[in-house]
């Protein structure tokens, strides 16, 4: 097993990855921007190396400087997180040549799943079903005739790359060349590669996905499925495991495809494998991101594994521990995504400061977070604080033990979406279940918004709003007692950066 | 045992497009009594239910003990305003002008300034040209996702604060706008 591994990412992901590798034994090595030096992830690891200024593509995007760092430090192995370089089959390839150990799949698996065109054939000759659409073209023209031809709507996607960016859905004329500039600047600022491909947009359809992971020896298994229907802006809010919709039948079904696309591109490590599902059980291919998702906790809750540690045994040439037939689901787990964003006004992100932090304590709830008190929230990185996660004996308890974490959950000094969380999680369409990738929108539209402030609120406002009060209780700053500051976790953490 | 001061004190808190004047008065110690109106444009002002509340502050926590039962918020103060999250809500009040006459005739709004820090990808208007409700003014992007600033009425463009491929700061006025019936000028 390796001795130290260093974790090329930074919020709430590279913190949760520490966790495994501290159970492990093993130790760990963080890297940060200039903006990150007070950040969380730097003290939550062994050893921390600088590595460029604020924006990712001189800092966490810098091949150079993230191996420099690993051989400085004398890492054996370097675990990319999600997002970042964690695609990039160049940076993988440079990892190997270092003489170091990428945590994750081939440069080769990651290049093939990468693009999406490509992608797409090799499920077609796998036998896995795919989306009616057009493989990956430039000219936005091509485009345009493509989009024409496949019949609107359609969905725009960046041949490149995944996350949401990138991605136009178009469902009048009107909107084509508008959506195509819009997609093609996203695809160019995301991933250096405008090209994009076609799909019809299948609808109403479920976003199904399947956990997967392999060993260097051959061995596939399958973990499941989550769903992610609830998405804004393509990207996933809310994530549960098992699906509403699937049966032990369709499981069987959806985890063969899945295993089967792995196994055609020889993969190992974690990989996800995305399908759209439709109201009559039949599912699409969509794409496979290769890597560990973000929603990778809810998996977790009902398997029973360390997803992580499964990484980091087999990137190390260990058999997988389980089989196939070992892979029970357990119970039902939902996770909500907590955003710096305004839900009110189309999502737009937030910066700011953490003035107040707050989480829940109760059974069955976990929170990978990225945040502390007294953080500056910056424009520079992905908006999201934080995960909750809660897993209960079945769905509705999971859902009941989520409202309730959130409503314990306090994050003052930026706009969050944690109030908007806890209205779709009470919301008829999620606790039905029937959740579909166009309902969040439609609820959205239909949504109530003029709801009075409780007399309560306007109290607790003024009482804040007074100086003298604060004073006359004999407290000023805020923050000190607060028993769930990660400050009082730090217990014999050391930070040697 | 201190002898109860009877003070009341008046708040001007804005939370969206809403001003509550508030008058909190201090019963006992740890008792208050809240009155109060709240202001909105258009539907103007209307008098708030009067509340009693036993007041505990603990650093940022405040339990109240109100007629409804017992509520726990947290609660910080900044230069700007107030942070509250109590139960399924979270606000914030930012400290209001005190004449709150002034606010129930907010006028249109005229600028357009950045939501947030980021860069300007393209600027589609320019100086004295007519715009109509929802036209695309500029688009910014932030956190690799782009957003469109639209004109919130049909307006002529007085003047544009920034130029494609500029980095500008949250709040940063990008663009200014006249209404075209130009009652005021």
């Amino acid at each position: 097993m390796f001795k130290k591994v260093l974790v090329a990412n930074r919020g709430e992901i590279a913190i949760r990855i520490f966790g495994t590798l501290r159970d492990l034994g093993i130790r760990s090595v963080a890297v940060y921007s200039e903006a990150d030096r007070e950040s969380p992830h730097v003290i939550a690891a062994d050893e921390a190396c600088e590595i460029g200024p604020p924006p990712a593509a001189e800092s966490y995007l810098q091949f150079g400087k993230i191996i420099e760092a690993a051989r400085k430090t004398k890492c054996d192995a370097i675990h990319p997180g999600y997002g970042f370089l964690s695609e990039n089959p160049l940076f993988v390839e440079a990892v190997q040549t270092a003489g170091l150990v990428f945590i994750g799949p081939s440069a080769d698996a990651m290049r093939q799943m990468g693009d999406k065109g490509e992608a797409r054939q090799l499920a077609e000759h796998a036998g896995v079903p795919i989306t009616p659409g057009a493989s990956a073209m430039q000219n936005p023209k091509e485009i345009g005739k493509a989009a024409r031809k496949l019949g609107l709507p359609v969905l725009l996607k960046a041949a490149a790359g995944g996350g949401g960016k990138g991605m136009r859905l178009i469902r009048e004329a009107r909107e084509i060349s508008e959506a195509i500039g819009a997609a093609q600047r996203e695809a160019q600022a995301s991933f250096s590669d405008s090209r994009l491909i076609v799909e019809k947009f299948i609808q109403p359809a479920r976003h199904i996905e399947v956990q997967i992971i392999a060993d260097q020896q051959g061995n596939t298994i399958a973990l499941g499925e989550r769903e992610c229907s609830l998405q804004r802006r393509h990207q996933k809010i809310i994530e549960e495991s098992p699906s509403t919709a699937v049966s032990k039948s369709l499981r069987d079904e959806l985890q063969r495809a899945a295993s089967k696309l792995a196994k055609a591109v020889g993969y190992t490590s974690a990989g996800t494998i995305e399908f759209l599902l439709g109201q009559d059980d039949s599912f699409y291919f969509m794409e496979m991101n290769t890597r560990l998702q973000v929603e990778h906790p809810v998996t977790e809750a009902v398997t029973g594994v360390d997803l992580v540690r499964l990484q980091l045994e087999v990137a190390a040439g260990k058999k997988l521990p389980l089989a196939q037939k070992d892979v029970q689901l357990r119970g039902h787990a939902i996770e909500a995504r907590l955003y710096a964003e305004d839900p009110n006004r189309e999502f737009l992100p937030m910066t700011g400061e953490v003035l107040a932090l707050q989480w829940p304590n109760l059974p069955g709830f976990r929170v990978d977070s990225g945040i502390m008190a007294y953080q500056k929230i910056h424009a520079h990185y992905d908006p999201m604080l934080a995960k909750l996660i809660t897993w209960g004996p079945d769905r509705e308890q999971a859902r009941q033990r989520l409202i309730h974490a959130l409503r314990e959950t306090a994050i003052l000094g930026l706009t969050t979406n944690r109030d908007f969380l806890i209205e779709l999680l009470k919301s008829t369409e999620f606790s039905s279940g029937e959740t579909y990738t166009g309902t969040l929108a439609t609820w959205m539209s239909e949504r109530d918004l003029s709801h009075e402030l409780e007399s309560e609120m306007l109290v607790a406002a003024a009482v804040a709003a007074d100086r003298s009060f604060a004073k006359q209780a004999g407290n000023s700053i805020s923050g000190e007692q607060d028993p769930y500051s990660p400050w009082r976790s730090l217990g014999g953490w050391r930070h040697l950066g | 045992m201190e002898a109860p001061r009877l003070t009341t004190k008046t708040f001007h808190l804005q939370h969206g497009t809403s001003v509550y004047e508030l008058h909190l008065k201090r019963l006992e110690a740890d008792r208050v009594q809240l009155r109060g109106t709240k202001i909105s444009n258009p539907e103007g002002s209307k008098a708030l239910d009067e509340v009693e509340a036993h007041v505990q502050q603990r650093g940022n926590e405040i339990v109240l003990k109100t007629a409804n039962g017992p509520h726990r918020a947290i609660a910080v103060r900044t230069a700007r305003g107030v942070w509250v999250s109590l139960g399924e809500r979270t606000a914030f009040f930012e400290f209001a002008r005190k004449d709150v006459d002034a606010v129930s005739t907010q006028p249109v709004k005229t600028e357009i300034h950045a939501p947030m820090t980021g860069k300007i990808v393209d600027v589609r208007v320019k100086p004295n040209q007519k715009v109509g409700l929802g036209d695309i003014l500029v688009i910014m992007e932030a956190m690799k996702m782009e957003f469109k600033l639209e004109a919130p009425m049909e307006a002529l463009i007085e003047s544009v604060g920034c130029e494609k491929g500029q980095l500008v700061d949250l709040g940063q006025l990008l663009v200014q706008l006249k209404t075209l019936d130009n009652k005021k000028a």
